[in-house]
């Protein structure tokens, strides 16, 4: 009850707070249509769940404060506090004259050094997920795909199958059985990302911006925890910014006139957004976010992209290439994929399409993982039943009885799928650090806190940000993207799916992205270059 | 009009808000309402199709065994078992015996359902258990008309069940489903908590499926393996 109302008053607040910014000068007060769609798309796909989020881990963390029980102090607190506002401060206020490339440089090489360090000292006993992927990872490069993939019957075995395939049985094959053969590499790939990151900020919100947004996205503490483990979310991430920069160059290709470069970059887009969903099963997400900017930019603008050119018919070109041509090159690689038996059988997809929807649609379910995969995964996956026809009698029925009930189970699983920080304990199962002892009760509790208090202040800058970027009197469009993905993959995961922060792995650098633009814009009197 | 040559290249324009630009709201507006379009679509449907499943907000506990329950304390048990209060927990329902030692002998829900005479219909319901039920255990089953339409098959360990009943004639205009949990000469020492069987997915429809031609109208899917 206690519970209900406060998110009914977060809710209510959110509102207020909506029309409140809207009656602003600045874009929103473009008219009640934006304010609509703007309130709509951004605001239940990120700005709502982020918050009760934020409030989620503010609880949680100051409630340790607290509780004498729990080993974390006001302290350790403090100094992340410090130490976070020490690197922002930092990055944004730069000396101009030692020169942008010294500094990204300088904060690579401290960051992947840091990391390196950390992966070498720690000892990681692998659990869940991580253990089934390695094992699997090992059992492929010794005996090879033909003779394992007859051994996959079951739809999460091959859905683990096709998760190493383009990350994890590479580097074994190449760099052999010791852990560092993915924890380098996750560590490179994670600065890979932060570098991506740093580009595409650069040019929209300037220098400023970027710096903030790639010391950000380095230091966030689970992406330094995620570095020692097998795992597909750090090259999940990677491939998302891949993704992301690929669509964004096919349209400045299209603006500057060089339509068949653009039609070729987008092409590598659908092969990108392939290797994601392999990779992160989020590539339709990738997809579908691109296809609804991109309809915006080619199809209705009046100004289609790129300079007139005789004889061309831009708008039939940028369509095909914003829009179309991801959509079938992802779809031809994928259908040849399954036919070659390197993705889940189409008959066994058929199957078994459905049961993860059908495991997390409930209005009444709090989606957590653990409820999910004790109460529907292991006794489902084995009826043979149509699950896709039973899911959506289950949604048709679900949203005709409890409108209200969906609405409220959507802030709850915001509560699971925003706990950011939590996974820290997922990360860090197990782990022992070399001359410390395990990390386990009183200090993982502490890890865990910390963590958790970053990822407070992250939200927190996040959801300001936000606000910032409604009421910026000019908005680059491109720099939407990474938004409207975000947008559209937490409304499906809290409408639809079992909600795992891990899905949101992602976030630690998209966010990063509009933390920049609220932390490192210009400051008073200061020029950017 | 937004610069597009400014938006794609990323440098900063001199033209309006983004958000000014009165064709991306189209788009964006065509998208949410085409969103909820969908959604009114999928209530209508759910509505005046047979996709709605069996509302289990409904359906009364019935009970026997050692102590005989009264009707009250009968129904806080029932309720208990559920996943929340009854107006959150439409289309599923749990049931599980207390523990064998003393517990009930058996629970069961039923309902009546409103049908049509001269009708036939079909019954679906998945069944799962928290545990797998080995045979000569924990019995499920499920009445229809007050007669056995389908019952645990002796297999096991198995923690889901698909169970279709077809040809189903209503008695009076109505057809009494009642779906039943009961312990057979199970003793476990020490005594533990019986698994509990979560019954969702119920659907309740005309079909023109008769079932097996001089049979009982029972038809029940394999039994899935754990």
């Amino acid at each position: 009850m206690i519970q209900g109302a406060v998110y009914g008053l977060v809710f209510l607040a959110a509102t207020a707070y909506a029309v409140r910014t809207a009656r602003r000068q600045g874009p929103l007060a473009a008219g009640l249509m934006v304010r609509a769609v703007l309130f709509l798309v951004t605001g239940i796909g990120v700005f709502l769940p982020a918050l009760v989020g934020l409030l989620n881990l503010s609880n949680r963390t100051l409630a340790r404060l607290v509780n004498p029980e729990v080993a974390v102090t006001l302290g350790d607190l403090l100094l992340t506090t410090l130490a976070v506002a020490g690197l922002v401060l930092g990055a944004r206020h730069w000396p101009v004259r030692l020169g942008e490339p010294a500094f990204v440089a300088l904060a690579l090489v401290s960051a992947i050094g840091l990391k390196l360090a950390y992966v070498f000292v720690v000892h990681v006993e692998l659990v869940s997920d991580f253990a089934s992927m390695w094992g699997l990872t090992s059992l492929l490069a010794e005996h090879g795909l033909g003779a394992t993939r007859s051994s996959l019957t079951f739809f999460y075995h091959w859905a683990h199958f096709e998760r190493v395939l383009p990350y994890l049985l590479p580097l074994r094959l190449a760099f052999g059985p010791q852990p560092s053969s993915y924890t380098v590499a996750n560590v490179v790939l994670g600065a890979a990302s932060s570098l991506l990151v740093y580009r595409m900020t650069r040019p929209w919100f300037g220098a400023g911006a970027a710096r903030v947004a790639l010391v950000v996205s380095l230091a966030a503490v689970e992406t330094v925890l995620a570095s020692a483990i097998p795992t597909h979310d750090v090259p999940g991430a990677f491939y998302t910014l891949l993704s992301l920069t690929l669509v964004l160059a096919a349209w400045r290709l299209h603006s500057q006139g060089r339509y068949r470069a653009a039609l070729l970059v987008s092409a590598g887009f659908g092969l990108a957004v392939l290797v994601l969903d392999v990779q992160r099963t989020t590539g339709t997400v990738m997809l579908l976010s691109s296809a609804l900017l991109g309809l915006a930019m080619a199809f209705v603008e009046r100004r289609a992209p790129g300079p007139p050119a005789p004889g061309r018919n831009r708008q039939l070109v940028a369509t095909l290439s914003l829009v179309l041509i991801p959509w079938v090159v992802f779809g031809a690689a994928d259908q040849a994929l399954r036919r070659a038996a390197l993705r889940v059988p189409s008959a066994l997809l058929a199957r078994a399409g459905g049961l993860g929807l059908a495991a997390g649609t409930d209005s009444w379910g709090d989606g957590g993982y653990d409820y999910c995969f004790e109460n529907y995964t292991i006794p489902y996956n084995a009826l043979a039943v149509n699950w896709s026809s039973l899911t959506l009698a289950k949604l048709a029925t679900d949203t005709h009885h409890h409108p209200g009930a969906r609405v409220a189970s959507y802030l709850r699983k915001a509560t699971v799928l925003f706990d950011l920080g939590s996974q820290t304990y997922f990360y860090l199962n197990a782990a022992e650090l070399r001359g410390l002892g395990p990390v386990s009760g009183p200090r993982a509790d502490r890890v865990l806190a910390i963590s958790r208090w970053f990822s407070a202040l992250f939200l927190g800058a996040l959801v300001v940000a936000f606000r910032r970027l409604w009421t910026m009197p000019e908005v680059p469009l491109p720099s939407l993207l990474p938004l409207l993905y975000l947008a559209v993959l937490t409304a499906i995961l809290l409408f639809l799916a079992e909600v795992q922060p891990r899905y949101l792995y992602s976030i630690w650098y998209l966010g990063a992205i509009y933390v920049g633009a609220l932390l490192g814009g210009p400051a008073r009197g200061e020029a950017e270059s | 009009m937004p610069d597009v040559h400014d938006h794609a290249t990323g440098a900063p324009s001199e033209g309006r808000g983004l958000f000014r630009s009165a064709e991306l709201l189209v788009v964006l507006a065509a998208a949410v309402a085409a969103g909820a379009l969908l959604l009114a679509l999928l209530a209508v449907a759910a509505e005046r199709t047979d996709l709605l499943l069996l509302d289990f907000r409904e359906w009364r506990p019935v009970a026997s065994g050692v102590g005989e329950p009264s009707r009250s304390p009968l129904e806080g048990y029932f309720n208990g078992l559920q996943a929340g209060p009854p107006a959150r927990r439409p289309f599923r329902l749990t049931l599980q015996l207390e523990s064998a030692a003393g517990g009930l002998g058996f629970l069961a829900a039923e309902r009546e359902l409103p049908a049509a005479a001269g009708e036939l219909y079909c019954f679906r319901v998945l069944a799962s258990t928290s545990a797998p039920v080995t045979a000569g255990g924990l019995g499920i089953a499920v009445y229809v008309n007050d007669a056995v339409a389908w019952s645990t098959p002796l297999a096991g360990p198995v923690r889901g069940y698909a169970v279709a009943v077809s040809g189903i004639r209503p008695r009076r205009g109505k057809v009494k489903i009642r779906l039943e949990l009961r312990s057979s000469n199970w003793q476990p020492s020490p005594p533990v908590p019986a698994p509990a069987v979560r019954f969702e997915y119920a659907s309740f429809r005309r079909c023109e499926d008769r079932g097996p031609e001089g049979q009982a109208p029972v038809r029940a899917a394999a039994p899935g393996a754990r």
